[in-house]
């Protein structure tokens, strides 16, 4: 089996926060807005104790079978074919999610720094990065990503703060958006945003002890549910929900709006720095866990081999969208909306199905 | 062909990489130092020792002096030398010989070498046979041809033969002159010596000397005397006896040169050994300081000694280093700083991996926080291991201040990194990418500056980080005064009459000058080295893709360095990953929050991967 | 390890070979400070950039004395072209730099496409256009904007972008306009909670600044109680902002001066700090000045019996005494909430005569909305409500309180003296 080191609580915290963070940044608070108008704040809310159930179904799963990691539950309880299958599914909605995010970030960062730059260019200087932090590896990515975490956590609070003076608090109202039950169905159906918490199941086993999987996925889901909750409520509070709608990347136009006499204004492209790493790391996580799926997949002892012809399917992947709006309203909006299927449901049924034939981890 | 066959598929099948497994790693260790020492045998069989010509010529002085006596047996043994000398094949011949003449000297004499000399000067042991002895010490130095060796035979109280070996500059001649030759001389001393064991006798009696010892190996006894350490051999003795008597020109202690501060201790180390070591115990007045000392290049042999505290460095680390001293394969060590190199762990990686130091308050802080300090012959620069990115910022001012102006000139330093690797990036990306960051006004006076200047902003920056990095090598190369001048002058002359000719923009010379500040903030000189090389890297990014490729820099760059390790412990240790001892390395608390011996040994052991956690 | 700096060589090279697409030179773009749009004559629109010249400055030429950032002038570009982008690239075929938007700092449409509801229209590619940004200011200019734009020179000083700054700063100390910029009216324009507002600017060319006249005698007229452009004053800076337009929707349907911007933001809570001259209580031929701020955010209470929306709007100012003219001593605990009283009544009427003129125009600039929405749970009441038509219906309550907290540096009054005659 491949060797990924062992790190940390704290570094898997970081990765993955950062990893579920990332994605947020840039259209999907317009799409909440869209769904919920001005619900999008709570919304977010729910969605976190839906993954919180999803979360536990996952964790109990794997206490279930302490040393394995999720492929490996998946072979056990439904044997090598259909947990094949499992796996190869998650596999390739990782795939996929990793692959719409990254072409999302860089549609975003075209639309507003590079414009003439062509997409390919971007698409591939990322996934260039991202081979290269497989090669360096799992544990060195999360190392990294605590290292970074708490300068984009401080730059992100920052972000905010300075926004504040925009913020306007009647734009919550009204408090029900478009009605609780649209905002509870909406909630429900997006709660794949913190789908990435679950994949602390894939690399589990660099994690010192089963207790540590608890800690790390429910601490990272609330961080993560806390900073969604403020990002969210900070651009609730600065856009009417018309307004917000409009956006594309809400967060982005927040930092533009920053203005604080002549020296102190136009700093966006500061706060650049935290969707970039943000999306250097995340991306690169979902590229590694998927050569971990897959190298699970096919029993391939080491990873190095499959590093350099995945980003080819990456890349492919990441173009296939022809334009944005296709981009944020089908292939990002199904994703969002069914990703808790395979996050939550599949771990649900493989545990389950290990209740009922009672087969147990050593 | 199916040999062929063979190769081809084990060409395209996969190795995987051999991974360094603790387990592997202890026995891997025990073999090893097994390994060193069957290393030193080896090279002694191996070297080009004639050992018959050696017995032929002790066998020689023999039968000369035995000469006087009776001729016939010379005479023969004449003959014979006269023959080997004029045949063609000299070492064939010699065997022949010496077969006859071992035959012959037994034979006719009875004196002269028994089988038990030949043994013992075979396995590299001191033979009872002092003209052996001699012959051997001649042969191994080869000593009318290398004349700073010198072998003085004499007599020990008239009766019994002796001689002595030194290496002519190494030694105190006083020592030599005054309390060892006068004494052994003298008969009155020998009046109570009754046939006991006389090295022993001459110790306890005879020589006044702080310091001899006995040992019977050539191979340790020939380092010694190429240390500068005199060897005496007396006939009928199978034990060499080695006389302290080192004493050569060095330095005196001066004020470092590198790592200044204001308050602190204003000694260095020196060239020395010795004094180096002896620096060291000063400060750590603890019996628990071990010093072991380890040669090092397989032809020069220089030494080097490993300090540390015997209960607070971690014993895998210490057998690390040792293992790796050890296991140096390169012939000429000069200096630590070749040491630091065959000693790293990723020699690809910009950042240094071990921390060198020429103060001896900061070797000792290293030593008491658990450190091994390794000294090596010949530098006044020690190095540390294992070290962390944040060893690399301190300075030993920093605990000497109090604690908040410890901190504030921590920060700066930390500043100093940030600005000397980022700032001529950052420039870049601001003036090509976004060029809305900078304020208004600020923007309208630098296009009114840069309206005359002809190059893209590119060229211009690298035109003066190149010019600014000729002129500081040039300032260090140059001798004394001058350099200081030549920098001033140079950054200033060049600086003024690059923005008059139009050549650059003046608020670059602000961002180079700015640069060049924050790397002379930085207190170590081989980081400073990797920053000034970082700042190129940033640079070409920032021209390329704005701050989005210093984003991607910056995440290479970090995630490489995350994964760095020195000796096992991650290069950005007490942060990630998080070990207990923390307090120290990054913020400085007051000393009285802060127990200089934490857990250090925890970073050693804890999650580095590489060594097993104590107690487990 | 070595193939990781392979491929980090590979990729930097790689990057050196395609090159940098985005990377500008700061001195290739030429970056418009103000842009001005008016109805085209030869085209629907008629838009004006300015920008810094490029002339060479600072440390060489042989002038020495120069420094840097100084003496920068000024160009003026005015273009007819068919929308926003046409001119832009109408603009660079005489321009030889790429023109950057990112350091404008006001857009100023004139009144008549204000009027003609052009706003939206117009600004549909600014806003889409990333690199027009959200904070820059927007201004309504009385009569040409392209006149405005032309005319709007430092003064004082030599930086161009200061000026705007410093000039927009003041809508702070007098309260007088607004700090208005191109999030708040986009905002505005497509909220369901108020309707959008934008400062008015003018050329003054001195018009009613009249030289020789009958001298005023005991009246006087409201401070700032003009519309932009009808200060009478001469000289000074050619341009100024006062009041605001009141839009619905993209449309400007009318204008307050700068007294009734005032009270605009008293009633939202806006308002720093202004100067007001009332009439003394006990000798009406003479003043009282007070300085003003708000003592703290008013309260707005909105309420509905059926549909009809009903609003009590209550303001807490607070003030000092900056001048007596008439020597009464008010400084007494009986006399002082006599000008307290008065200066009451004045800004209930003067508040009253505002929301009138509001209700009128059917535009809620006092966004009262933002509390009438607290009563509706979800965005699909609330839009089927529709309060921004409803707003001209409600009946609005006001009350004002206003304390004088400071007398300035004199706490007594004595008496001027006058020889005999005039007892």
């Amino acid at each position: 089996m491949v060797e990924q080191g062992k790190f940390g609580n704290k570094e898997a915290i970081a990765v993955l926060v950062i990893a579920c963070m990332a994605k947020e940044f840039f259209t999907d608070p317009n799409i909440i807005v869209r769904k919920v108008g001005t619900a999008g704040w709570y919304m977010v809310l729910i969605s976190a104790a839906v993954a919180a159930g999803g979360f536990t179904v996952v964790y109990f799963l794997l206490k279930r079978f302490p040393g394995k990691n999720i492929m490996e539950i998946y072979d056990a309880v439904f044997g090598r074919y259909i947990g094949f299958v499992f796996s190869f599914l998650l596999a390739v909605v990782l795939l996929f999610s990793a692959a719409m995010n990254l072409r999302e970030y860089v549609e975003i960062i075209k639309i507003y720094v590079f414009l003439k730059t062509p997409p390919v260019y971007l698409i591939g200087s990322l996934i260039v990065t991202a081979v290269i932090l497989s090669f360096i590896g799992l544990e060195n990515i999360a190392r990294y990503s605590k290292l970074a975490g708490y300068v984009m956590l401080a730059g992100f609070i920052i972000l905010l703060l300075l926004a504040s003076s925009f913020f306007r608090f009647y734009r919550i109202y009204p408090l029900l958006g478009y009605g609780l039950k649209n905002t509870l169905v909406q909630g429900f159906l997006r709660s794949s945003i913190y789908g990435e918490i679950t994949l602390v199941a894939i690399f589990a086993k660099s994690l010192h002890r089963i207790e540590d999987v608890r800690k790390v996925g429910y601490t990272s889901l609330i961080i993560a549910a806390a900073l969604l909750f403020i990002m969210q409520l900070g651009l609730t509070l600065i856009f009417t929900y018309p307004f917000g709608k409009e956006l594309t990347a809400p967060l982005y136009a927040v930092a533009s709006l920053i203005h604080y006499g002549a020296f102190f204004q136009r700093v966006e492209s500061l706060f650049l720095f935290i969707w970039n790493i943000s999306t250097l790391i995340a991306i690169p996580l979902l590229f590694y866990m998927v050569l971990l799926i897959y190298s699970h997949l096919f029993k391939i002892d080491d990873l190095r081999p499959i590093i350099i012809p995945f980003p080819v399917i990456l890349l492919t992947l990441s173009l296939i969208p022809s334009n944005i709006v296709e981009l944020v309203q089908f292939y990002i909006r199904y994703l969002r909306e069914f990703g808790w299927v395979v996050f939550y449901v599949l771990p649900a049924i493989a545990l389950a199905m290990a209740a009922l034939s009672k087969k147990k981890g050593a | 062909m199916p040999n062929i066959l063979k190769a081809v598929i084990d060409l395209f099948t996969y190795k995987p990489p051999q991974k360094f497994k603790a387990e592997e790693y202890s026995q891997d260790q025990s073999q090893s130092s097994e390994n060193a020492e069957g290393n030193d045998s080896q090279e002694n069989t191996s070297e080009e020792i004639d050992w018959q010509k050696i017995l032929r010529q002790a066998d020689d002085q023999q039968t000369r002096e035995n000469n006087q006596v009776s001729g016939s047996a010379a005479n023969t043994s004449k003959q014979a030398k006269d023959g080997a000398a004029s045949t063609g094949r000299p070492a064939v011949v010699i065997r022949r010989r010496n077969r006859q003449k071992k035959g012959a000297g037994q034979g006719s004499q009875g004196a002269g070498i028994d089988e038990r000399d030949i043994a013992l000067i075979k396995n590299g042991m001191v033979a009872p046979n002092i003209a052996v002895n001699i012959e051997y010490v001649k042969q191994k130095f080869s000593v009318p041809k290398n004349q700073d060796i010198v072998i003085r035979e004499f007599n020990v109280a008239k009766r019994i033969k002796a001689f002595l070996v030194f290496v002519d500059g190494m030694m105190d001649k006083t020592v030599i002159n005054q309390f060892v030759l006068p004494q052994l001389m003298d008969t009155a001393n020998f009046k109570d010596f009754s046939q006991e064991d006389i090295l022993d006798y001459i110790i306890r009696n005879v020589i006044s000397i702080y310091q001899v010892s006995r040992i019977k190996e050539y191979s340790k006894i020939i380092p010694q005397i190429l240390n500068g350490v005199t060897a005496l051999f007396i006939d009928g003795c199978n034990e060499a006896l080695l006389i302290e008597s080192r004493g050569f020109e060095k330095r005196s202690i001066e004020a470092p040169r590198t790592e200044n501060v204001i308050r602190g201790p204003q000694e260095g180390f020196t060239e020395n050994l010795r004094t180096n070591l002896s620096l060291l115990r000063k400060i750590i007045k603890s019996e628990k300081l071990i010093t072991e000392i380890l040669p090092v290049g397989n032809k020069n042999r220089i030494n080097c000694a490993l300090v540390y505290l015997d209960d607070t460095a971690d014993p895998e680390l210490v057998k690390e280093v040792k293992r790796r001293i050890r296991n140096i394969k390169y012939d000429f060590v000069e200096s630590s700083g070749m040491l630091e190199q065959l000693l790293e762990d990723n020699p690809f990686m910009l950042f240094p991996q071990v921390i060198s130091t020429e103060r001896p308050d900061r070797a000792a802080s290293f030593i008491m926080e658990g450190q091994v300090v390794i000294v090596c012959e010949g530098s006044p620069f020690v190095i540390a291991v294992p070290v962390t990115f944040f060893h690399l910022l301190h300075s030993s001012e920093d605990t000497m201040l109090r604690w908040q102006y410890g901190m504030f000139i921590r920060l700066t330093r930390f500043l100093g990194v940030l600005i000397a690797s980022l700032v001529p990036g950052l420039w870049m990306a601001l003036v090509q990418f976004h060029s809305e960051m900078i304020p208004t006004p600020l923007l309208l006076s630098i296009l009114k500056m840069r309206e005359a200047v002809p190059f893209p902003v590119v060229v211009e920056v690298l035109l003066m980080e190149v010019a600014f990095e000729l002129i500081r090598e040039g300032g260090i190369r140059v001798p004394g005064l001058i350099g200081q001048t030549l920098g001033i002058i140079g950054a200033l002359i060049l600086g003024q009459a690059a923005v008059a000719a139009g050549l650059v923009s003046p608020i670059l010379i602000i961002i180079v000058a700015i640069t060049g500040i924050g790397n002379f903030v930085i207190p170590n000189y081989s980081l400073a080295m990797a920053i000034r090389i970082i700042r190129f890297f940033f640079i070409f990014m920032g021209a390329v893709l704005g701050f989005y490729g210093i984003s991607v820099g910056l995440t290479i760059l970090l995630a490489l360095t995350c994964s760095m390790k020195s000796f096992g412990v991650p290069f950005l240790a007490p942060f990630t990953p998080k070990t207990r001892r923390s307090s120290d390395l990054i913020v400085r608390k007051p000393l009285y929050k802060q127990p200089v011996t934490g857990n250090y040994l925890d970073t050693v052991s804890r999650r580095s991967g590489l060594y097993h956690k104590r107690g487990e | 390890m070595k193939r990781i700096f392979s491929m980090l060589l590979l990729f930097v090279m790689l990057f050196m070979l395609t090159g940098c697409y985005d990377a500008r030179d700061v001195n290739d773009a030429a970056y418009i400070l103000l842009i001005g749009i008016d109805r085209g004559i030869s085209d629907k629109f008629r838009v004006t950039f300015k920008f810094p010249a490029f002339e060479a400055g600072g440390a060489q030429g042989g002038s020495g004395g120069e420094s840097p950032g100084g003496g920068l002038s000024y160009k003026t570009l005015t273009i007819d072209a068919p929308s926003f982008n046409a001119a832009l690239e109408l603009a660079n075929t005489s321009i030889p730099r790429t023109l950057n938007f990112m350091h404008a700092q006001f857009i100023v449409i004139s009144e008549d496409i204000a009027k003609a509801g052009l706003v939206g229209e117009f600004l549909a590619p600014i806003v889409r256009n990333s690199s027009i940004r959200y904070s820059t200011r927007l201004l309504i200019a009385k009569e040409s904007a392209a006149e405005f734009v032309e005319l709007l020179e430092p003064f004082g000083g030599s930086d161009i972008t200061r000026m705007c700054e410093n000039l927009i700063k003041q809508a702070q100390e007098t309260g007088l306009f607004a700090d208005l910029t191109l999030y708040d009216l986009h905002d505005c324009m497509t909220s369901t909670y108020h309707q959008p507002i934008a400062v008015l600017a003018a050329v003054n060319k001195g018009e009613n600044f009249i030289e020789k006249g009958p001298k005023w005698d005991t009246k006087y007229n409201i401070p700032g109680d003009y519309y932009a452009g009808d200060v009478p004053r001469k000289k000074g800076s050619k341009v100024e902002l006062l009041g605001l337009a009141v839009f619905n929707g993209d449309r400007m349907v009318g204008k307050l001066t700068g007294h009734e911007s005032r009270l605009l933001a008293m009633a939202k809570g806006n308002f720093k700090k202004g100067t007001y001259t009332i009439p003394d209580p006990k000798r009406p031929e003479l003043n009282v000045d007070l300085e003003v701020r708000e003592a703290r955010r008013p309260d707005v209470k909105v309420w509905f019996e059926g549909e009809k929306p009903f609003v009590k709007l209550k303001l807490y100012l607070e003030g000092d005494i900056h001048s007596i003219q008439s020597g009464i001593h008010y400084e007494t605990p009986e006399m002082l909430p006599i000008i307290e009283r008065a200066f009451e009544r004045f800004i209930k009427r003067e508040l009253d005569k505002t929301i009138e003129k509001t209700q009128q125009l059917n535009c809620d600039v006092f966004h009262f909305g933002h509390t009438a929405v607290k009563k509706f749970a979800t965005i699909q009441e609330w839009e089927a409500y529709d309060w921004n038509s409803r707003y001209k219906d409600a009946k609005i309550y006001t009350e004002v309180d206003f304390k004088i907290r400071r007398t300035g540096t004199m706490i007594y009054s004595s008496k001027i003296k006058y020889a005999e005659e005039d007892k």
